[in-house]
């Protein structure tokens, strides 16, 4: 009887006009932006004393292959990405572990006073760093020398290296926590008879983390490295506010701002941006698959 | 009941008869408060003059927010911008949305002249400022030495005052600070060292001169500084980090704007009283005092909807009597050459006298030969420079390579169609 209230009721354009504020709504935030982007990579932008032609072209991608510094923001966002994400997710097993081990009180304490990197914005903490790493006032400096571990002010940010190993560190610094509190939850699920009919078997305490907890808890941490490295590629805020448009510590995202808004390049910004895209795709099914690959070899 | 009728009617007449008459300009020109007042008081003076009304909208206080700001407003279709305020150096990216200025004779006074588009005044000169050597004075008369003429000699006594120094305890002093950081200071750095024959990356006919003998030799001499007489800091330093460590004490000699004269002599300054002045080195001591033109314009929107108000306030704001006023006020040196003569402006700002030569000659970057391209050059010729100076890449393959690049914008963009000549850069300051 209900069943056919049901079919008697439901229209075929029905289920749409449900859908229809939010597929609008979405629509209007990422699809006309999107199209908007993909019109423009494909326009002239003026140059010198040539104003802007109409018509499509292929002119900004052409210039984009033979373009080193956007080639160097595509090293320093994936070496960057791929660094810090890797390094926070061992860091945050790592601290998940020590946490699991204290009581809740104890933990619940020393989780907040973890959690206050993540909740610091990335300007303001990139401002802090930028002011600790000074060669002249900063304090690291302060402390080393006051120890004895070096001699001169050390310019931290002077090269190219220093200035991506300072992005990675402080990102590190950043996101940690978040990657701890995802691991610990991950820890959580990790059933304790399981573990203890390990241990009756003889298994190691390594060896009960290597074949039994983190078979478990691989998953939940593949996925929530995943977000970390998705948000890590688009990062704009360190890289923009350490380094201005310095191109040696250039992320892709600061890249296109640069182009579009400094230089006045919007064509080229926007072939920018979906090339942008295209090097994300890139690094997250590789990622993906280096990840995803040991589960499928090795029969736990 | 009658006589309030008519005077209501009479009213309204008057009210609206103001209105069709009087324009209201928006008007940028200033972030910060001291300057601000000043051309508030400035521009309530044009207004009450010409029964007009003038809204100041004051600018974002960096400044390097402000071109993509004008961008903005001046391609939007309504009219938002009447006269703006212009840093020399976006002159040729905003020029195609620049009203056009017909030629005054008055114009033939301001220094360096109008900034020419296309073969239109679209800027005019509002007020200077250059590249200046400042100095200790009492190091350089304790060692007895003269005010270099050349980076050369400029780089033997800023060694010989740091190292004796340094040997007398004082371990945080440097010879020489100056902008390294990847911006458009360190291109006027780098023009200020190549001189007249290593020329300003593009020559006034739009041909690219940057890879030549005494660039590369200028480079490699700047590079050997970092860590000899410039701490490896001055890589990241700008005009106002390079002026903490010489107000504080810590170098023998600066290069930085105007501005920081009066700051350095402040009370409040360790050094007040102790510094001198002068115009920059040069490659070699014969040669004319260069140094890098800072020149800020006024111009008008081009779909300025009363462009003949706007003219009059730009002419106004560039006058004799208010460019002088601007001096004793603002000590803003004005871009009017009879006034670097006139008494009030030598009283007011005593400096000028010392620094007349190198205002007479200065460096102009490639504005006006590369249009819409110059943020582009800047942005690659601050960051090849950072790397030759921070020891990333070699004097002459990265002139080499950035001369390739320039030469590729150049055929793509048609800087030899500039029109810019030889005769619109040649120094008309003298």
């Amino acid at each position: 009887m209900s069943r056919k209230i049901l079919q008697h009721r439901m229209f075929v354009w029905q289920p749409w006009v449900l859908l229809a504020p939010s597929l609008l709504t979405l629509m209007a935030l990422v699809l006309v932006p999107f199209i908007q982007t993909l019109h423009l990579a494909f326009s002239h932008d003026p140059h010198g004393f040539v104003p802007a032609q109409t018509g499509a072209t292929l002119e900004n991608f052409w210039i984009m292959m033979g373009d080193s510094s956007w080639w160097r923001s595509v090293r320093t966002t994936v070496i960057f990405a791929l660094g810090s994400v890797v390094v926070e997710t061992v860091l945050g097993v790592g601290f998940a572990v020590i946490l699991q081990k204290l009581n809740t009180v104890i933990r619940g304490i020393v989780l907040a006073v973890m959690l206050l990197p993540w909740a610091v914005p990335g300007v303001v903490a990139a401002r802090l760093w930028s002011w600790m790493l000074n060669e002249q006032y900063g304090v690291i400096n302060a402390v080393l020398l006051e120890s004895g571990l070096i001699k001169h002010g050390v310019a931290w940010t002077a090269g190219p290296n220093g200035m991506l190993a300072t992005m990675i560190v402080v990102d590190i610094w950043q996101a940690t926590p978040f990657m701890t509190l995802l691991a610990l939850a991950g820890l959580q699920t990790v059933p304790t008879d399981a573990l203890e009919a390990a241990l009756m078997d003889g298994a190691t305490h390594w060896q009960c983390f290597r074949y039994v907890t983190m078979p478990l808890i691989w998953p939940m941490l593949t996925v929530a490295a995943l977000f970390r490295l998705l948000d890590a590629l688009r990062m704009f805020d360190l890289s923009s506010v350490l380094y201005g448009v310095d191109m040696n510590g250039m992320t892709l995202s600061v890249f296109i701002h640069t182009q579009i808004v400094q230089l006045g390049a919007p064509g080229y910004g926007a072939a920018a941006a979906l090339a942008t895209l295209g090097v994300i795709t890139l690094t997250v099914v590789l990622f993906w698959r280096c990840i995803t690959l040991p589960q499928r070899r090795e029969p736990f | 009941m009658k006589r309030r009728l008519s005077v209501f009617l009479a009213g309204c007449a008057l009210i609206l008869s103001s209105g069709v008459r009087a324009k209201n300009l928006t008007v940028f020109c200033s972030s910060n408060g001291a300057e601000m007042a000043l051309c508030a008081s400035e521009t309530q003076a044009w207004a009450h003059m010409t029964g007009n009304t003038v809204t100041l909208v004051p600018l974002p206080s960096d400044w390097g927010a402000i071109l993509p700001l004008y961008r903005q407003l001046l391609s939007a279709q309504s009219p938002m911008v009447d006269v703006l305020v212009m840093d020399g150096t976006w002159l040729g990216t905003l020029a195609p949305r620049l009203g056009i200025i017909p030629r005054a004779a008055a114009d033939d006074d301001l220094t360096p002249g109008p900034f020419v588009s296309s073969g239109h005044d679209v800027a005019l000169p509002w007020y200077r400022d250059v590249g200046l050597l400042f100095y200790r004075r009492d190091l350089l008369e304790k060692y007895r030495f003269p005010v270099p003429q050349s980076w050369d000699e400029l780089g033997a006594e800023a060694n010989a005052i740091q190292k004796a120094e340094r040997a007398r305890g004082d371990s945080a002093l440097w010879g020489y600070v100056w902008q390294g950081r990847t911006a458009e200071s360190l291109v006027c750095n780098v023009l200020e060292w190549f001189g007249p024959e290593g020329g300003t990356i593009v020559s006034g006919d739009g041909q690219i001169t940057l890879d030549n003998g005494v660039a590369r030799a200028a480079m490699k001499r700047a590079a050997g500084w970092i860590g000899t007489i410039s701490p490896s800091g001055v890589l990241s330093d700008d005009e106002e980090a390079a002026r903490g460590a010489f107000q504080s004490g810590h170098a023998v000699f600066m290069r930085n704007w105007v501005y920081a004269w009066a700051l350095a002599n402040d009370p409040q300054s360790v050094i007040a009283g102790k510094v001198g002045v002068a115009a920059l080195p040069r490659e070699k001591a014969s040669d004319p005092p260069r140094g890098v033109d800072g020149t800020v314009y006024l111009g008008m929107a081009r779909n300025s909807p009363h462009p003949e108000e706007a003219l009059s306030l730009m002419r106004y704001l560039t006058s004799p009597e208010v460019e002088r006023e601007r001096v004793v006020r603002g000590a803003y040196i004005p871009a009017r050459r009879a006034l670097l003569n006139d008494p009030a402006v030598l009283t007011a700002l005593p400096v000028l006298s010392t620094i007349r030569t190198a205002l007479a000659r200065p460096v102009l970057r490639p504005v006006a030969q590369t249009g819409t391209d110059y943020p582009r050059v800047a942005w690659l010729a601050a960051n090849s420079f950072h790397q030759t100076l921070s020891g990333q890449q070699d004097a002459a393959g990265s002139l080499r390579r950035l001369s390739e690049i320039f030469e590729f914008m150049a055929r793509r963009g048609r800087w030899s169609e500039s029109r810019a000549g030889e005769d619109v850069l040649e120094e008309k300051t003298q």
